[in-house]
C-alpha cells in the first residue's frame, strides 16, 4: 500500500495523534492526584495504587515516546483530528451529552416520568426524527413503562416529580 | 468416587418436577441478564425473603435457574449492540456484535444461547462427577496466586481485546487505577475520592459498564442508519428457522470447543473472586491460540462467541463447589446461596456428602434441568431477539441513552450515579476513538478492589517484600504464562510482518 503511494507520487498525510494523548494523560494525572493526596497514609493504604502507579506511568512513558517519535518524524501531527471536528455527528453528540446532562441535573425536580418524556423528544429531534405522534407515542410509551415497573412495582427511589404526584393524586396512592 | 445416594435418576426426576420455580427463575434471569442496572447478586439479595420461604429444594432451584440464566442473558444485548449485561459477556462483543453487523444476529444468539446451555450442562455433568475431588482445588489458591491470576486475566484481556498491546495495558491498568479508589481495607480512609462521598465506597460497577460500554457504544452507533450495516440489512430480514437450525450446527461442528472453554470456566469459578469475566476471556484467548484460522477472531467467527459463552456458564457450576464442599462461598452469588442452605439448618462442607448427598448433588441436578429446560425454552427466541436490530438508530439510541441512565440509579439508588455513568460514556468515547480497549479498562475497574485485597494480604504476609508475588510454584507458572500471553501476540505480529514483507519483495522482483 505504503509502496503503491510511493509510487503513484501520493504524499502520506502526517496521521492526527493529539487524542491519543488524551487516556494516558488523564491516568497519569489520576495517579499523580492518588499517589500525591495518600502520601500521608500508611503503607498498606497506598502500596497496592504504587505498584500499579508505577507500571501506569512506565507504559505510558513509552507511549508518550512512541508518540513523540511518530510526531518528531513527521509521521503525525498533534491535531485532535475528527474527534473534534465540526461534523454533524459531533454536533449531535454533543447535543446528546448535554441533553443526559441536563435530564440528570434536572431530574430531582421534572421528576423520572416527564424528564424521561423531555429527554426522548429532545435525542429524537437531534437525531433527525420529526412527526410528533412518533415523538409523543415512543416517549410517553417509555416513559409510563419505567414509571410502572420501577416507581409503582418495584418502588425504586427515583426522583417523584409533579407528573408521579399527580398520577398518586388521580389513583389515591398517598406518595 | 462415592455413589451417590437416592439414584441420580431419582433426584432428575424430583428436579424436573420443580418447574414451577425454574421456569420464572429463567424468566426474571433473562431479564436481569439483559439489562446492565441488574446484577444476579443483587436479585437474588432482594428476593432473598421469598427464597427463605420456599422450602430448601425450591428455593434452590428458584436461585440456580436465576442465576444460571443471567449469564446466558448477558451474551443478548452483548451481540446485539455490543453492550454486555454483564461482565461475562464483554468477551463476547468481540465476534458477537461483528456477526449482528453482518446480518447475522440470529445465528450469534443461537451460537450464545446454545454454546451456554450445553457448556452450562457439561460442568454441571463434570460436576456431579468429581465434586469432593474438585473441591480441594480452591485450596491451592492463596493470594499469592491469586494477585498472578488476575495479572493473567489482565493482560490477556489487553492482548486479546485491544489493536495495540499497549494501548491494552494502559487502558488495563487506568481501569485498576480507577478500581483503587475508596477507602482502604485496612483503615477505612478515603483514597482519591475528589472530595464525593458518593465514591467513599470504590467507583460502581454498573455505572463504569453502562458508560464505558452502552452510553460510548451509543455515541458511535448514531453514525449508521440500523445497527446492522445497510447492504446487510436485507438478508438480515430475510432470517429463518433455518438460520436458528445453522446456528446449531455451527455450535454442534464446535462440540469439543464447547467442552474445553466450559471446562475453564468451571476451573476458573471454583477460584474465589475470579469470576466470569476472567473464564470467557481466557476461553476466547486459548481459543484463538489453538485456532487454525486466529486471524478471523474479532471479525464475527462462531467460536469467538461460543469460547466466553460456554465458558461465563461453566463458572455457575464452579461457584457453587467451594460453597458445598467447603462451606466458603467464592463470591456473592456463593455466599447468597450459602445464607439460604445454612437458614435451613444444612452443615456445608465436606460431610454433606455423607450425611446429605441427596442435597449436595441434587443442586447440581437442578443445575442440569435448568439448562435443559433453557435450551427448549430460550433457543427459539433468537429469531425474535435478533429484530431488534432492525430499528433505525434514530429511535434506538435516544431509548438506550434514556433507560440505560435510569438503570445506572438502580444498583444504589445514587443520582450521582447517573452523572457518573454519564462520565464514563465520554470517557469510553474517547477511547473507542483513540483505540485504548474499554473492556481492559472496564476489567481493570471490576478487579481493582479484589486486587489490592489478595496483593495487600501477600504483602502482609511477606511484610512488605514484593518477592513474595514469585515464592509459590503454581504462582510463578501463571506469572510465565502471563509472560507468554503478552509475548505471543507480539511474536505472531512479527512473523506474520516478516512474511508480508517477503511476499510484498517477491512480488516486486517479479
Amino acid at each position: 500500500m505504503e509502496g503503491k503511494r510511493r509510487d503513484s507520487g501520493l504524499e502520506e498525510r502526517p496521521e492526527p495523534v493529539g487524542a491519543d494523548f488524551i487516556l494516558p494523560v488523564l491516568a497519569c494525572a489520576l495517579t499523580a492526584y492518588y499517589l500525591i493526596t495518600t502520601r500521608e497514609l500508611v503503607w498498606e493504604a497506598r502500596v497496592t495504587a504504587t505498584f500499579i502507579g508505577v507500571i501506569l506511568f512506565s507504559l505510558s512513558a513509552i507511549q508518550f515516546t512512541r508518540l513523540f517519535a511518530r510526531l518528531v518524524s513527521g509521521r503525525a501531527n498533534p491535531s485532535l483530528g475528527e474527534l473534534v471536528a465540526n461534523t454533524l455527528h459531533n454536533r449531535q453528540r454533543l447535543g446528546l451529552v448535554s441533553l443526559v446532562a441536563l435530564f440528570i441535573g434536572t431530574i430531582e425536580w421534572v421528576g423520572t416520568t416527564l424528564g424521561l418524556v423531555l429527554l426522548l423528544i429532545g435525542c429524537m429531534l437531534i437525531l433527525g426524527v420529526r412527526r410528533i405522534t412518533t415523538l409523543l407515542a415512543i416517549s410517553v410509551t417509555t416513559a409510563a413503562a419505567v414509571y410502572v415497573l420501577l416507581i409503582y412495582l418495584l418502588e425504586s427511589r427515583l426522583p417523584k416529580g409533579p407528573v408521579e404526584a399527580l398520577i398518586a393524586h388521580v389513583l389515591g396512592l398517598g406518595g | 468416587m462415592q455413589t451417590p445416594d437416592p439414584a441420580l435418576l431419582d433426584l432428575f426426576l424430583k428436579s424436573l418436577s420443580l418447574w414451577w420455580v425454574i421456569l420464572p427463575g429463567m424468566f426474571i434471569g433473562l431479564v436481569v441478564g439483559i439489562l446492565p442496572g441488574f446484577s444476579a447478586q443483587n436479585t437474588l439479595i432482594i428476593l432473598l425473603p421469598l427464597t427463605l420461604h420456599m422450602g430448601i429444594e425450591a428455593g434452590m432451584a428458584f436461585m440456580i435457574a436465576l442465576y444460571c440464566t443471567t449469564q446466558l442473558g448477558g451474551g443478548i444485548p452483548a451481540i446485539l449492540f455490543n453492550m454486555p449485561g454483564e461482565g461475562g459477556a464483554v468477551a463476547t462483543t468481540l465476534d458477537g456484535y461483528p456477526m449482528t453487523k453482518k446480518g447475522q444476529a440470529q445465528q450469534a444468539l443461537v451460537l450464545c444461547f446454545a454454546a451456554s446451555a450445553f457448556g452450562g450442562l457439561i460442568t454441571t455433568l463434570a460436576t456431579i462427577a468429581m465434586l469432593p475431588l474438585l473441591g480441594q482445588l480452591g485450596l491451592y489458591f492463596r493470594s499469592v496466586e491469586m494477585v498472578a491470576v488476575m495479572v493473567f486475566g489482565l493482560t490477556l484481556i489487553a492482548a486479546i481485546a485491544a489493536h495495540d498491546l499497549l494501548k491494552g495495558l494502559i487502558a488495563g491498568f487506568t481501569g485498576l487505577m480507577i478500581g483503587a479508589i475508596g477507602a482502604d481495607p485496612v483503615f477505612g480512609t478515603d483514597r482519591a475520592t475528589f472530595g464525593f462521598i458518593e465514591l467513599y465506597d470504590g467507583v460502581p460497577l454498573i455505572p463504569a459498564l453502562i458508560g464505558l460500554f452502552a452510553i460510548s457504544e451509543a455515541f458511535v452507533m448514531i453514525e449508521t442508519e440500523t445497527v446492522v450495516r445497510t447492504e446487510d440489512l436485507e438478508r438480515a430480514k430475510e432470517a429463518r428457522w433455518r438460520d436458528t437450525l445453522e446456528g446449531l450446527v455451527i455450535n454442534a461442528r464446535y462440540w469439543w470447543q464447547t467442552i474445553w472453554t466450559s471446562m475453564i470456566g468451571l476451573i476458573i469459578g471454583i477460584l474465589p473472586g475470579a469470576g466470569a469475566t476472567v473464564a470467557a476471556f481466557l476461553a476466547y484467548h486459548y481459543s484463538k491460540l489453538f485456532s487454525k484460522t486466529p486471524e478471523l477472531y474479532g471479525t464475527g467467527h462462531p467460536p469467538g462467541v461460543i469460547a466466553p459463552e460456554s465458558a461465563n456458564n461453566g463458572v455457575t457450576s464452579g461457584t457453587l463447589v467451594p460453597v458445598l464442599a467447603l462451606g466458603i462461598p467464592g463470591g456473592t452469588t456463593g455466599a447468597i446461596m450459602m445464607i439460604v442452605l445454612s437458614y435451613h439448618g444444612i452443615l456445608l462442607g465436606p460431610r454433606l456428602f455423607t450425611e446429605r448427598p441427596d442435597l449436595a448433588y441434587g443442586v447440581f441436578m437442578q443445575m442440569t434441568v435448568s439448562y435443559l429446560l433453557m435450551t427448549i425454552m430460550i433457543l427459539p427466541l433468537a429469531r425474535y431477539m435478533s429484530r431488534v436490530v432492525w430499528i433505525p438508530t434514530r429511535y434506538l439510541v435516544p431509548l438506550i441513552l434514556s433507560l440505560i441512565t435510569v438503570a445506572a440509579f438502580s444498583e444504589r439508588e445514587y443520582l450521582f450515579d447517573m452523572g457518573l455513568a454519564l462520565f464514563f460514556g465520554v470517557i469510553g468515547y474517547i477511547a473507542r476513538r483513540t483505540r485504548y480497549e474499554v473492556a481492559a479498562m472496564l476489567i481493570g475497574v471490576v478487579m481493582g478492589p479484589l486486587f489490592e485485597q489478595y496483593f495487600l494480604r501477600s504483602m502482609r504476609v511477606g511484610q512488605g517484600d514484593f518477592t513474595i508475588l514469585f515464592s509459590s510454584n503454581l504462582g510463578n507458572v501463571i506469572w510465565v504464562m502471563a509472560g507468554l500471553a503478552l509475548l505471543l501476540p507480539w511474536l505472531r505480529s512479527r512473523r506474520k510482518e516478516g512474511v508480508l514483507a517477503q511476499t510484498a519483495a517477491a512480488g516486486h522482483e517479479s
